[in-house]
């Protein structure tokens, strides 16, 4: 079933010219245009009466935290991950010159802020200059990442390379054959934390129109995480070192005009690993002599720079011409390590000494924006993303897990090409509102891939209320279809797929999007608000693969301001995803169907009383999110064991007091109760040995319930 | 279950058909009807003359007459200061912009600077004589239409940080700067990290459920925040994307995933969103679905890719690894890609 429009870039590109030339030949009075009065002498305008924001201020807050029942996965981005008592202490301090100068710090080694979550993560956040003139910026935080906890491994050296096994290892056919490994399991925790500086500025010269902005970031990752090492179909799952470093480069001179600017930038991004190996032991009998040590390679060391060119015209006051336009190159040329590290096998030479890759990215962004008429308004874009991979192809000798030597392979150097071409037109209805009607095409090309081209029609229709402060209300259905326009023989690099399969970002696809939006005031001091979203895609021509995805939400919100001391807001969400896909264990039409569905509730409600007493406030949260994950597999016979679900509960209250002591100290205290459940049948009930041919960590879905208590006093200055 | 193809989807043609109808039915409706006059961006409704109270039929007295009208807008006499005389050190909501950068006088580019009060509100020589002539205020009670109150902000605020604005999503919906910015308050939530979802998710409540998920960028504990990934006002990219495309938006974390690498995986290269869920996930690592699944909607070839895993690969029957713990990833670990010269197979 096809769109009755098809895109092809060519015609895309005359539309767009021709909307253009059709909104620049209508030449229309500026929207709104007022007559104002002549700008008065303002020379003495002396502002007597306005207060001076000068001289320095802020607060420091000192307090103490105790937690009971903490778990790694309790500290995942919060950083509180043991029942230890914490000393919390964050401060701001503000300070404002009588020439526009200003400084601010803000900065927290440990503290419980005013929102929901505590974060023991550590931040400075300093800022300051001539405002208008210079600015000057730098930060650094920590981010922990913990998402598990209790991992078990016989390995040596976590958080290292290489990982060996103890002295007294015996390799064995399975895991429960390992005679070493209950005495050498030891417990490791499979913990990550970023650290990110930022240091950066921005300078406006006087009485010229550019501004001059650099910024430079050191994003630093370090920790374990886990990773599979196998040798044909045995393998172990690792605690390997996670080392990263990342250093990005921002800068820009950006010149601005009444009705033009225009910006030069670049972005330098370098990304280092300081382990350019994994090296293991092998913990099972070799299938191969020498086979009974293995190296993998780790992410290579990288670097992508890119020039960008982007600004804005107003052509005519009524008419607003855009771009971007960026070239970018991606490079990394990092040694390859070996085709094998088993001594006892030998290959062909490899190629070349490393891969010198390099990938150019083109971005270019053109809209066209205008309102020829008061109640119209048109917009067209068009865009163009290529990646131009000119990574050179050459035979590589194969050797599999280490084990033995298979055929050589050519690398295949994926390119792709995306233009979309849109166009939009809002027409004003009276006072009532505005309806959109929009259509956009898209052509996308890829090379050594089955689908060479796609083609993609889009059209959509919206109605949406004027701003009211009563009610209002928006209806969108969005219909597009993408079709495959032409196919292409795809170099086999591993085996033969089956000629059925369409992957689905490559196949045909009908999808239909219906969203509704709500708000009802029906007194001043309540509101009440409604969004819904339904989307369908059907895979109408693909026989095995997913075939068909659904979603369906529904979010309600409700904000009540009893009085200027006393606010209640609520939310609650409940959102259905599911899919259905068809494979096939005989190479060619389906013969067994799976149906997947997601189903999320989540809740919300928090409330704030200021002066229930003099300077008492009191305050409190409650959240609760609850997943579903549900999984049928239809083989033809019953499936007797199925699925359980997989199932994440988390609830948690949190209560607040504030009391002003006096006009500089206050005190708070802060209580929170978080139950957590998850069930993942991928983990729960899965020890080191449960797989016979897999070496596992234990990792076990994470489950707490904790307790925080926390006191702090403010003292502002 | 066999699988559905879903509902029976409408007929397209017939359905561009009457979308076009629709348009066209609803621009001939525009167009006959008068236009509408210029609304003066300092227009506010005119205040009523107050009632008089009932008095007796025999001295029922005259109701006023109606004050003549001032005439065009004028600007003050002294700025700020005749604002002040009446705006003063108790209208709390004025003292405090006193205390944000729109109030540097030092700073020729401030408000206060300019045309003070009057340079976002109007001329206000009128409103000053009289208290009930109208000035330009913003928000939902605002006479003046969303895209003129937004012009008087662009007024400054249309430098290159604004360049995507204009035929964006949110202007097209007539989002007014004010539904996210306050201005008369020293404490902007939208500016601050830890707040700003908040105001976003006014909107865009669906998001808030997805960080509420199991998996999830840290939004929740404000150590990222919309504006990370996202430009609400200056991007002229898909999603408002502060990069152009999804991939280099990523990147910018996860540089460790760029490459190139020797041996790629295509959809990885090509959108990062054909597995993941940017926003959150009931799978871990934001994954769409789990594997084998998702990798199975893609790779059909005879052998282990192809087979049906069903339960009896979960513990207390048959264990599988294929299923279990990692499963497609137990060994295919570089799923992103491999720089390893054996690496063909994503293993290395």
């Amino acid at each position: 079933m096809n769109f009755p429009i098809r895109f092809d870039r060519r015609a895309g590109r005359k539309l767009l010219l021709s909307l253009s030339t059709l909104a620049c030949a209508v030449h229309s009075a500026h929207v709104g245009a007022q007559e104002l009065p002549a700008p008065p002498d303002t020379s003495l305008w002396k502002c007597e009466a306005c207060p001076a924001d000068t001289g320095t201020t802020g607060y420091v807050d000192v307090g103490i935290l105790g937690a009971n029942g903490t778990d790694d996965q309790f500290g995942t981005y919060s950083g509180l991950h043991r029942d230890d008592p914490y000393l919390l202490l964050d401060g701001l301090v503000r300070y404002r010159g009588s020439d526009a100068e200003y400084f601010d710090l803000d900065g927290s080694l440990f503290n419980v802020d005013g929102q929901r979550i505590a974060a023991l993560a550590p931040y400075l956040f300093l800022e300051g200059g001539k405002q208008g003139s210079i600015e000057l910026k730098g930060s650094y935080e920590e981010i922990p990442y913990y998402p598990y906890s209790g991992a078990l491994t016989p390995f040596l050296g976590v958080g290292s390379s290489p990982l060996t096994l103890p002295a007294n290892w015996v390799v064995a056919g399975s895991t429960q054959q390992m005679t070493a490994l209950p005495g050498s399991l030891r417990e490791t925790n499979l913990r990550q934390k970023r650290q990110i500086a930022d240091l950066g500025g921005r300078w406006l010269p006087d009485q010229s129109h550019w501004t001059l902005d650099l910024n430079y970031r050191h994003d630093k990752e370090g920790g374990e995480k886990v990773s599979g090492a196998n040798f044909l179909t045995t393998t172990s799952l690792l605690a390997v070192p996670v080392n990263y470093s990342t250093d990005q480069v921002d800068a820009g001179a950006q010149y601005t005009r009444d009705n033009w600017q225009v910006r030069l930038g670049y972005y330098g991004s370098f990304f280092h690993n300081g382990d350019a190996t994994i090296t293991w032991d092998n913990p099972f009998i070799p299938f191969g002599a020498g086979a009974n040590v293995g190296r993998m390679s780790a992410a290579p060391d990288n670097s992508f720079n890119q020039f960008s060119l982007s600004g804005g015209w107003q052509i005519v006051p009524s008419t607003r011409l855009m771009g971007s336009f960026a070239f970018g190159e991606a490079s990394q040329s990092d040694t390859y390590m070996p085709s094998t590290i088993n001594p006892g096998i030998t290959t062909q030479p490899l190629p070349r000494s490393n891969l010198d890759g390099s990938i150019d990215t083109y971005n270019y962004t053109v809209r066209l924006t205008s309102r020829p008429i008061d109640r119209l308004s048109i917009t067209a874009d068009w865009v163009d993303d290529r990646r131009d991979n000119k990574t050179t192809q050459a035979a590589y000798p194969q050797v599999v897990t280490d084990v033995f030597v298979a055929s050589t392979l050519f690398n295949l150097p994926y390119s792709f090409d995306r233009t979309t071409a849109r166009v939009i037109a809002d027409l004003a209805v009276a006072s009532a509102g505005k309806v959109e009607f929009g259509v956009k095409g898209q052509q996308y090309d890829t090379t050594y891939q089955s689908v060479a081209k796609t083609d993609t029609s889009e059209g959509w229709l919206e109605f949406h209320t004027s701003m009211s402060s009563k009610y209002g209300f928006s209806l969108k259905y969005d219909h597009s279809r993408r079709t495959i326009d032409e196919f292409q023989t795809a170099p086999t690099v591993i085996a033969v797929e089956n000629p059925l399969l369409r992957r689905f970002d490559l196949a045909d696809r009908t999808r239909d999007e219906l969203r509704g939006t709500g708000y009802i005031v029906p007194v001043q001091s309540l509101s009440l608000g409604l969004l819904a979203e339904r989307h369908e895609d059907d895979y109408d021509r693909s026989q095995v693969g997913l075939t068909a995805a659904h979603d369906f939400s529904v979010t309600l919100s409700a904000t009540w301001t009893a009085s200027q001391d006393a606010s209640l807001q609520a939310y609650a969400t409940r959102q259905v995803i599911s899919a259905d896909q068809a494979g096939s264990q005989n190479g060619g039409p389906a013969d067994w169907f799976a149906h997947t569905a997601d189903e999320v509730n989540t809740g919300g409600l928090s409330g704030q009383i200021k002066n229930v007493k003099p300077n008492l406030n009191l305050g409190a949260d409650v959240y609760a999110s609850y997943t579903k994950e549900s999984i049928n597999l239809d083989v033809g016979t019953p499936d007797v064991a199925g699925f359980p679900n997989n199932t994440f509960r988390d609830v948690g209250l949190r209560l607040f007091a504030s009391y002003k002591v006096n006009k500089q100290s206050s005190l708070r205290v802060d209580y929170w109760h978080e139950r957590y459940r998850t069930q993942d049948w991928a983990l729960d009930g899965v020890t080191p040995t449960t797989l016979v041919n897999a070496l596992g960590l234990g990792i076990t879905s994470p489950n707490f319930t904790v307790d925080q208590l926390s006191v702090n006093y403010r003292y502002d200055f | 279950m066999r699988s559905s193809h879903g509902p029976k989807t409408p007929r397209t043609a017939q359905l561009f058909a009457a979308c076009l109808a629709m348009c066209a039915a609803v621009t001939a409706l525009a167009a006959a009807e008068p236009p509408a006059d210029a609304a003066q961006p300092t227009a506010a409704p005119a205040a009523q003359p107050a009632a008089t109270p009932a008095a007796p039929p025999e001295a029922a007295p005259a109701p006023p007459p109606a004050p003549a009208p001032l005439g065009p807008p004028t600007y003050t006499k002294d700025g700020a200061d005749t604002c002040r005389n009446c705006h003063d050190e108790e209208d709390a909501k004025v003292q405090v912009l006193f205390k944000t950068k729109h109030s540097v006088r030092a700073d020729p580019n401030s408000p206060m600077a300019q045309l003070q009060c009057e340079s976002c509100h109007g001329p206000g020589g009128n409103h000053a004589q009289r208290s009930s002539e109208p000035i330009g205020f913003f928000g939902k009670n605002s006479p003046a239409t969303v895209p003129q109150q937004n012009e008087m902000c662009l007024t400054c605020h249309s430098n290159n940080s604004r360049v995507g604005w204009h035929g964006s999503i949110h202007e097209r919906r007539d989002l007014a700067c004010v539904s996210c910015h306050k201005i008369h308050t020293e404490h902007d939530q939208v500016t601050d990290r830890a707040e700003q979802p908040a105001v976003c998710y006014r909107c865009h409540g669906d998001i808030q459920a997805a960080f509420a998920q199991f998996s999830a960028h840290p939004v929740r504990y404000a150590e990222m925040t919309c504006t990370s990934c996202h430009a609400p006002h200056d991007s002229l990219f898909p999603a408002l994307l502060t990069k152009p495309t999804v991939n280099q938006e990523c990147y910018t974390c996860h540089a460790q995933m760029r490459g190139p690498f020797l041996w790629e995986h295509a959809p990885v290269a090509e959108n990062c969103n054909n597995c993941h869920n940017s926003h959150g996930s009931t799978n871990p690592s934001l994954l769409k679905l789990r594997p084998p699944l998702l990798c199975q909607q893609c790779h059909s070839s005879a052998g282990h890719p192809s087979i049906a895993y069903t339960g009896q690969g979960l513990p207390g029957h048959t264990p599988s690894p294929l299923l279990l713990g990692g499963s497609c990833l137990n060994c295919h670990s570089h799923v992103h890609g491999s720089n390893a010269p054996s690496g063909a197979d994503l293993s290395r």
